[in-house]
């Protein structure tokens, strides 16, 4: 039982260090240490160090954590919304985060929404475009005070659409070059953007959104035989319902803002993480968010290396590496 | 005293009325069956008492005490439900599905104890999947499936059982088996049965939904009696004596009872 805790704490550790020395400044894993504890010792160091601590200050650290952080909550979310609308094809983005915040993120831009916030414009049009997105959503698919789960999952393809619909509109009434770029950071993702100076927050809001997923384990196993069948088990099913989705919302809406729609992470790996271990949930949601933290980040060092200094975007390596990865997994289990 | 009491209780789907004003006890200890032909409403009043529909109108008590009182959970641990949805979304082992029984019984986080392991070992052992216990449920035949939804019930540990026509997927010898066991049990049992002569052979009381003169309730024996039958069912029948002194068995003979048929 410990080694099986272990295991992928070790391994996440171990990533974490990987990926905080792979980029286009080249960061050896012993230096990393001593940068970091020189940090924390507020010592000073030669000019290839300093380097070495702006780097990891400015981009590395707050990036792998944030990415680990995004990648934990994508896919505890997609677990857990897989499991709430019976569907293993759901990804927290069918709650049309991702295209609310293009197409609030794009026409703040191009209408000039929140100039004054500087690089923060885009993250908070962004974020409000997503949660605007959802809360209509959430609304829309109350029925006589449950949650129509149904309802949520063909009105999230729909508003999906629409948001989609929206953002080429206004890309093309408006053909700035910084709107498109815009465009393709909300729909395809990437870490470039985090910062040091808020990771403490998302670290905190997204750990307890996936803690508060992850404590509810016995519920969402007993929802997974049906809806009645739950009630009848004594689980507070339209209340837990409800709960769920506000809280895989919140954990969506602050993904994106952060680093755009990154795909694929909330599907594969709760899929993955099944495939490995079984249904339950007890067993399924850490490793899918262990999965989904730790393949994250690897992506993101793909995506800054493999044509640095150019970087691609997170979500395309992401689909790249898990598409087949996926395919593979599922032909041989099924 | 009275474990499950129902005081007309009304209910419909959208504007169309199913149930009107149907009342319906259920003694502490007893077998109730409920009978009707297909679409009488068999299921919906059973949806209806376990909370799964919301009944336009009428009361239900549980232990004497108004269930619109209680929680989920306090109504999960005094009766457990054997529904006819029992597809699974996720592969689960055949364990983890019965070990679910235990939930009503779970505090946020509190793993499971010795004791939800013993009521899910012997409820496995009693329906006879102990064999099944480490393997997927997906993978099951439609009969071991009810087996497994039917040992979760029984971890419920609860002294009242619902049930929708449990032994539908069932060979002749597990339906004698289960309905044994639940008689055996000393558990209260409210169920649908689709089987006249098991509801004859098993009950205590019947309820028959969809008689020409409304419900009708009373002894098994005096509820299932040719005349009613026929005229509920539509079918031609007659009651025969078995070797067996004082049980009678239901024979069809077709279904179109105008054409009536000699017997003794």
């Amino acid at each position: 039982m410990n080694k099986k805790i272990l295991l992928p704490i070790l391994v996440s550790a171990f990533s974490i260090l990987c990926c905080l020395c792979i980029g286009p400044v080249r960061i050896t894993p012993w230096q990393a240490v001593l940068a970091l504890r020189r940090m924390l010792q507020a010592a000073g160091g030669s000019e290839k160090e300093v380097l070495q601590e702006v780097v990891l200050v400015q981009s590395r650290i707050p990036r792998t954590i944030i990415g680990y952080a995004v990648g934990c909550a994508l896919a505890s979310g997609g677990a857990v919304l897989q499991g709430l609308v019976h569907n293993q094809l759901a990804d927290p983005y069918i709650l049309g985060a991702s295209y609310g915040a293009a197409s609030s993120a794009t026409f703040g831009l191009a209408a000039g929404w929140f100039a004054s916030l500087g690089i923060y414009q885009t993250p908070v049009n962004g974020g409000l475009g997503a949660a605007a997105a959802m809360a209509f959503l959430f609304l829309y698919s109350l029925k006589g005070g449950r949650l129509d789960m149904e309802r949520l999952l063909l009105g999230g393809a729909g508003i999906s659409m629409f948001g989609r619909a929206l953002v080429h509109l206004i890309i093309k009434m408006s053909p700035r070059a910084f709107v498109t770029g815009s465009t393709a950071f909300w729909t395809e993702g990437g870490l470039a953007g985090a910062r040091l100076s808020y990771l403490w927050w998302v670290l905190l809001l997204l750990a307890a959104c996936v803690l508060y997923l992850g404590i509810r384990y016995r519920d969402l196993n007993a929802l997974q035989c049906g809806e009645e069948t739950a009630g009848t088990l004594g689980v507070p099913v339209r209340y837990l319902q409800k709960v769920m989705i506000l809280v895989i919302s919140v954990l969506t809406g602050v993904s994106v803002a952060i680093c755009g729609g990154i795909g694929f992470v909330g599907l594969v790996a709760p899929n993955l993480a099944r495939l490995l271990v079984g249904g339950d949930y007890r067993k399924s949601l850490p490793v899918s968010a262990f999965l989904g933290g730790t393949v994250l980040i690897w992506c993101d060092a793909v995506a800054r290396t493999v044509f640095a200094p150019v970087e691609i975007s997170v979500g395309i390596v992401t689909a790249i590496i898990g598409g087949p990865l996926f395919l593979f997994f599922l032909k041989r289990e099924m | 005293m009275d474990k499950l009491r129902i005081e007309h209780l009304t209910c419909a789907y959208g504007k169309r009325i199913i149930l009107e004003d149907v009342s319906l006890l259920v003694p502490e200890g007893s077998f109730v069956g409920i009978v009707g032909p297909n679409g009488c409403g068999k299921s919906t009043l059973l949806k209806s008492i376990y909370g799964a529909l919301t009944p336009l109108a009428g009361e239900r008590f549980l232990d004497g005490t108004d269930m619109k009182k209680m929680n989920s959970r306090e109504i999960a641990r005094r009766m457990a439900v054997v529904g006819q949805e029992n597809s699974v979304t996720f592969n689960y082992t055949v364990e983890e599905i019965v070990m679910m029984g235990r939930t009503p019984y779970k505090r946020l986080l509190e793993p499971d104890n010795e004791k939800d392991r013993d009521s899910v070992q012997q409820a496995m052992a009693r329906v006879g999947i102990t064999d099944l216990a480490k393997r997927r449920y997906t993978e099951l035949s439609g009969g071991e499936k009810q087996r497994v939804i039917l040992a979760r019930a029984l971890a419920q540990e609860t002294d009242l059982v619902l049930l929708d026509e449990p032994t539908n997927h069932l060979d002749i010898s597990y339906q004698l088996r289960i309905f044994d066991l639940l008689r055996e049990s000393g558990k209260t049992v409210l169920s649908a049965i689709h089987d006249l002569n098991l509801a004859l052979m098993y009950c205590d009381s019947i309820y028959m939904l969809g008689a020409p003169g409304g419900l009708f309730c009373g002894p098994a024996g005096e509820v299932l009696e040719e005349k009613r039958i026929r005229g509920t069912f539509d079918v031609n029948c007659s009651l025969e004596n078995t070797k067996e002194k004082g049980r009678k068995v239901i024979v069809y003979y077709g279904g179109r009872p105008e054409k009536e048929v000699e017997h003794e």
